[in-house]
C-alpha cells in the first residue's frame, strides 16, 4: 500500500444557509481545499472524486458533484453512511490512492439540514435511519437516538450532567476563534444547565445545531505529493466500525462499539495508540457523547471521562486537546459535511495553522459516531509519514 | 344454553376534570384488547364481538388488531356490531359458547371498556325481550357531525315509559341491574330496590352492572336502555371469574402535538411486520454455526456461516413484564406525535430480549432506570390517517384483581 497525503482542504462556514444550495456550497468548499494546496492544483489532475452526502435536497448527488465541478470526465462516487460519512468517504478516497489506482482525488462532504420546512425535517431525516415498522413511528428523533446511551451512562458511571454542561461550555469557548463557527458565543456550566431540556438527559445547550455547509480535501500518493507541498499531512490510518442498528440489540448501550471497532482499525493501521494522538475532533452531537468517546478513543479509562472534562484537559493547553474547532456542538453539524470538516481542521492543526493552534501537534484523530448509533468512521492524521 | 363464565372490565388511568379518559395512545381498539385479555385469558373465545360506537376504523377493519392484540388465531370470526347497551345485551343473550362479547366506549362522556365470555358452567343471561323505538334525541351522522334534543322530560316519558310499558315486564319484576338510566325513573313500573345502576350512557355500562349484580348475589331482570331502546334478559344463578383491570385515575397530563406533515407509513412494511408487532412473537431458530437459539425480535431471516438462508424458524411468545434499562424523554414538540413523551429500552423479565417501546400511562419524566412494569397494546402512532398499533411498556403497572362472584 502506497502512503497517502492529504494536500489541501477547505470548508465553507457552517450555519443555516438559507441562500446557499448544494451546488454552491460543493464549489465553495472545493475552491477554498484548492486554494490551500502550496504550490496549486490544477482540476486536471484530479483523477476520481467520492462525495459523501446523507440527503440529498437537489437530486442526484453524484452528478451535482460532476456537474458543479465541471468534472463530468472522471468517476464520481457518491457515498453515505449515516453520520459517518465524511470519515467514510476519506476512507474510500484513501484507499483508491493507497492502491495505486489513482494518484490524486477529491473526497467533498456536504449536506443542508435547513433546506425543507422545520416540521418535516425530522421525519425525512428519520426515515433514512429508522426501521420503517418498528422505530420509525416511536419518535426516536436524532437526540434520543442518543439519550438512550446517554442515561445508561449517566446511570451506570459516575458522570453527571455537569460534566456534559463543561462540554459544552468547552466547545463553545474553542468555537470563538473558528470564523468558520456556526455558534460563535461563550456560554456558562449555569446557563448550560438551566436551558430548556431537548430530550432529557440533553438540555438546549447539550444538542449540536442543524447545519447547512460542505468541507472538501484533496488526497495524493506519495510519489506526486511534493508536486503539490512541501508540508503534506499524512493519512496514517483509517477504520469503519458497524454495530446492530436497534437500540434494543445492543448489549451495553455505555459505550459505541462501531467506535472502538473504527478505532482498533485505525490505530493498528497507524501503528499508534491513543497515548500518540495530540489533538482530535471527536463526535460531539450531543455533549454527553464526547464523553463516551473519550473512553471508547481510548483517551480515558472506562467511566472516568469525567475527569479529563473536570480537570480541563480537554482544552486546547491541556494534554489531550479534543475539538478545538469548537466541535459539532458548536462550529455545527452539516452530516455529510462533518467528517471532512474535521480534517480540514486538523491538517490545519498539522501544519501549524488553525485558530486555535495545539502547540507541537503531530498526530491527530478525526471521529464519527452516527446513524442509530451504528456506524463510525475515524481518520489518523500526522505530520510524519511513519 | 352458554352461560357468563368470565367478565372483565378496563378503565383508563387518566381522568380530566373527574371523568376517565383515554390516554392519546389509546382508542376503542386498544381498550377492547385490554378488557378482553381479562376477561379471557387464555385466548380461549372462538367468537369476538366488538360492541361500540366509537370504532377506529369504519373501513380497513379492526379486526386483525383486536384477536392479535387478543392473542387469538386469525380464523376467529370477529363481528363488529355498532350501538350501545341494547346491542351489547343483544349480543349476550344470542350468543354461543366460546363468543366473547366486547363493549367499548371512547367518547367525551366515556372512556372504558368491559368484556363478556359465554361458555358452560356460569350464570344464564336469558332474553326477555326487546323495545326498539325511534326517538333519536342524541344523533351523530357518518361524517361526524352531532346533534342533541335537549328534552329529558321527553326522553323519560315518550322514550324510557312507553318503551318499558311496551316491554309489558309483569308488575313487580326484580331489576337485578339497570344500564343507560336511573333505575328510579323505573320505580313506578318495576321493583328496583335492589338495582345496581349505571346510568350513563354507555356499551360497557351493561357488562359492568352484570359482573356488579353477580358479585352482590341479585338475581333478576337486566335492562340495557339507551334512548327509547331497550333490551331486557334475566341474570340466573351461577359463578363467574371477574377481573377488573382498573388502576386508579390521575390527572391526564398536558401534551400537545404539534402540526407537521403527516408521518408517512409503508403499507407494505406495516404488513410484513404486523403478525410478530401486533402478536408480541419472537423468532427462534434451531442452532447452527452461525445462528444461535436466542429469541430474536423483530423476527427476520438469517444466514448460516456456511451461506444458507435460514427462514424456518418458529414464532415464541414474549414475556409481557420487564424493567427499564434505558431511557429517553423527548420534551420537544415533534410534529404530529403528542409531546412530550418518553422512549425506553425494555429488558423483558426471564428473557434475553430487550425491546425499544414507548412508555404509556405514566406521568412523563416520573420514571427510572430499573422500574418493573408490563407490556400492552397501544395505538403507537396515526400515520397519515392509518392507525399503527403496538406495544408500549406501562411503568408499575398493578396486577389486576380477580374475584369470583356468585349469583344465587
Amino acid at each position: 500500500m502506497r502512503s497517502v497525503a492529504m494536500v489541501g482542504a477547505g470548508m465553507t462556514s457552517f450555519g443555516e444557509h438559507f441562500d446557499l444550495g448544494i451546488k454552491d456550497l460543493v464549489p465553495m468548499a472545493y475552491a477554498e481545499a484548492v486554494s490551500n494546496v502550496d504550490k496549486g492544483i490544477d482540476k486536471g489532475d484530479i483523477q476520481a472524486a467520492w462525495f459523501g452526502e446523507i440527503s440529498t435536497t437537489d437530486g442526484f448527488p453524484s452528478g451535482i458533484l460532476a456537474d458543479t465541478l465541471d468534472l463530468t470526465g472522471i468517476p464520481v462516487t457518491r457515498l453515505e453512511n449515516a453520520c459517518a460519512t465524511g470519515n467514510d468517504a476519506i476512507r474510500h478516497g484513501v484507499m483508491a490512492v493507497a492502491s495505486g489506482m489513482y494518484d490524486v482525488v477529491l473526497v467533498v462532504g456536504a449536506d443542508k439540514v435547513r433546506e425543507t420546512e422545520s416540521s418535516a425535517t425530522f421525519w425525512e431525516w428519520a426515515a433514512m435511519n429508522r426501521d420503517n415498522a418498528w422505530d420509525y413511528p416511536l419518535g426516536l428523533v436524532a437526540p434520543a437516538n442518543f439519550a438512550l446511551h446517554v442515561s445508561r451512562y449517566l446511570h451506570e458511571s459516575p458522570a453527571t450532567k455537569e460534566h456534559m454542561a463543561m462540554v459544552a461550555v468547552k466547545n463553545h469557548f474553542h468555537a470563538l476563534n473558528n470564523p468558520k463557527a456556526q455558534l460563535r458565543y461563550e456560554i456558562t456550566v449555569e446557563q448550560a444547565l438551566a436551558a430548556p431540556m431537548v430530550v432529557d438527559p440533553f438540555g438546549l445547550y447539550d444538542c449540536t445545531p442543524q447545519s447547512d455547509g460542505a468541507a472538501a480535501v484533496i488526497l495524493v500518493a506519495e510519489e506526486v505529493a511534493h508536486k503539490f507541498t512541501d508540508h503534506p499531512v499524512w493519512v496514517r490510518g483509517v477504520g469503519l466500525g458497524l454495530d446492530r442498528v436497534m437500540h434494543q440489540h445492543k448489549p451495553d448501550m455505555t459505550t459505541f462499539p462501531p467506535t472502538v471497532r473504527a478505532a482498533e482499525a485505525a490505530f493498528a493501521m497507524a501503528g499508534m495508540t491513543p497515548a500518540d494522538i495530540d489533538v482530535a475532533e471527536v463526535h460531539d452531537c450531543f455533549t454527553g457523547v464526547e464523553l463516551i468517546n473519550y473512553e471508547d478513543l481510548g483517551f480515558a479509562s472506562r467511566f472516568e471521562a469525567y475527569k479529563l472534562i473536570e480537570a480541563g484537559e480537554t482544552y486546547v493547553g491541556g494534554s489531550i486537546p479534543i475539538n478545538p474547532s469548537g466541535g459539532l456542538k458548536a462550529k455545527g453539524h452539516p452530516p455529510g459535511a462533518t467528517g471532512v470538516a474535521q480534517c480540514y481542521e486538523l491538517f490545519n492543526q498539522l501544519r501549524g495553522q488553525s485558530e486555535n493552534q495545539v502547540d507541537g501537534a503531530r498526530n491527530a484523530l478525526a471521529h464519527n459516531i452516527g446513524g442509530p448509533t451504528a456506524a463510525s468512521a475515524i481518520t489518523i492524521l500526522s505530520v510524519d509519514k511513519g | 344454553m352458554p352461560k357468563v363464565v368470565s367478565i372483565g372490565t378496563y378503565l383508563p388511568p387518566w381522568e380530566r376534570r373527574g371523568r376517565r379518559v383515554g390516554g392519546p395512545d389509546e382508542d376503542a381498539l386498544t381498550m377492547a384488547v385490554a378488557a378482553g385479555r381479562v376477561a379471557d385469558p387464555n385466548s380461549a373465545a372462538r367468537h369476538v364481538v366488538m360492541v361500540s360506537r366509537n370504532f377506529p376504523l369504519l373501513e380497513g377493519g379492526n379486526g386483525a388488531v383486536l384477536l392479535a392484540g387478543l392473542s387469538l388465531p386469525d380464523d376467529v370470526p370477529v363481528t363488529e356490531v355498532l350501538g350501545g347497551a341494547p346491542a351489547v345485551l343483544d349480543q349476550i343473550v344470542t350468543g354461543t359458547d366460546g363468543t366473547l362479547v366486547i363493549a367499548v366506549d371512547d367518547s367525551d362522556s366515556q372512556a372504558g371498556s368491559a368484556a363478556l365470555l359465554l361458555g358452560g358452567g356460569g350464570a344464564p343471561v336469558t332474553e326477555v325481550g326487546r323495545v326498539s323505538r325511534s326517538l333519536p334525541l342524541q344523533t351523530r351522522r357518518d361524517d361526524g357531525s352531532k346533534r342533541a334534543y335537549v328534552d329529558p322530560r321527553l326522553q323519560r316519558e315518550m322514550g324510557v315509559k312507553a318503551s318499558l310499558k311496551k316491554l309489558a315486564l309483569q308488575e313487580n319484576t326484580t331489576v337485578a341491574a339497570v344500564a343507560g338510566l336511573k333505575a328510579n325513573q323505573l320505580q313506578s313500573a318495576v321493583n328496583v330496590s335492589a338495582a345496581v345502576e349505571d346510568a350513563a350512557v354507555s356499551a360497557s355500562g351493561i357488562i359492568r352492572v352484570i359482573a356488579a349484580a353477580v358479585e352482590s348475589g341479585i338475581l333478576g331482570v337486566v335492562l340495557a336502555v339507551e334512548q327509547a331502546t331497550i333490551t331486557a334478559a334475566e341474570l340466573g344463578p351461577g359463578s363467574v371469574r371477574i377481573c377488573r383491570d382498573e388502576a386508579a385515575a390521575t390527572e391526564l397530563p398536558a401534551f400537545r402535538t404539534a402540526p407537521g406533515a403527516g408521518i408517512p407509513i409503508s403499507l407494505a412494511s406495516y404488513a410484513r411486520a404486523f403478525e410478530p408487532k401486533l402478536r408480541w412473537e419472537a423468532a427462534v431458530f434451531d442452532p447452527r454455526p452461525g445462528i444461535d437459539e436466542a429469541p430474536l425480535f423483530p423476527p427476520r431471516v438469517r444466514v448460516d456461516n456456511a451461506g444458507n438462508l435460514a427462514s424456518d424458524y418458529r414464532l415464541e411468545p414474549l414475556p409481557r413484564t420487564g424493567t427499564i434499562y434505558t431511557q429517553a424523554t423527548v420534551r420537544i414538540p415533534v410534529p404530529d406525535l403528542p409531546s412530550p413523551y418518553t422512549i425506553a429500552v425494555i429488558q423483558l423479565d426471564d428473557s434475553p430480549v430487550r425491546v425499544l417501546l414507548k412508555l404509556t400511562a405514566a406521568p412523563v419524566g416520573e420514571t427510572t432506570i430499573g422500574q418493573p412494569g408490563s407490556v400492552v397494546l397501544r395505538r403507537i402512532a396515526s400515520r397519515t390517517g392509518i392507525p399503527d398499533y403496538g406495544y408500549m411498556f406501562w411503568p408499575s403497572k398493578q396486577a389486576v384483581s380477580v374475584t369470583k362472584g356468585v349469583a344465587a
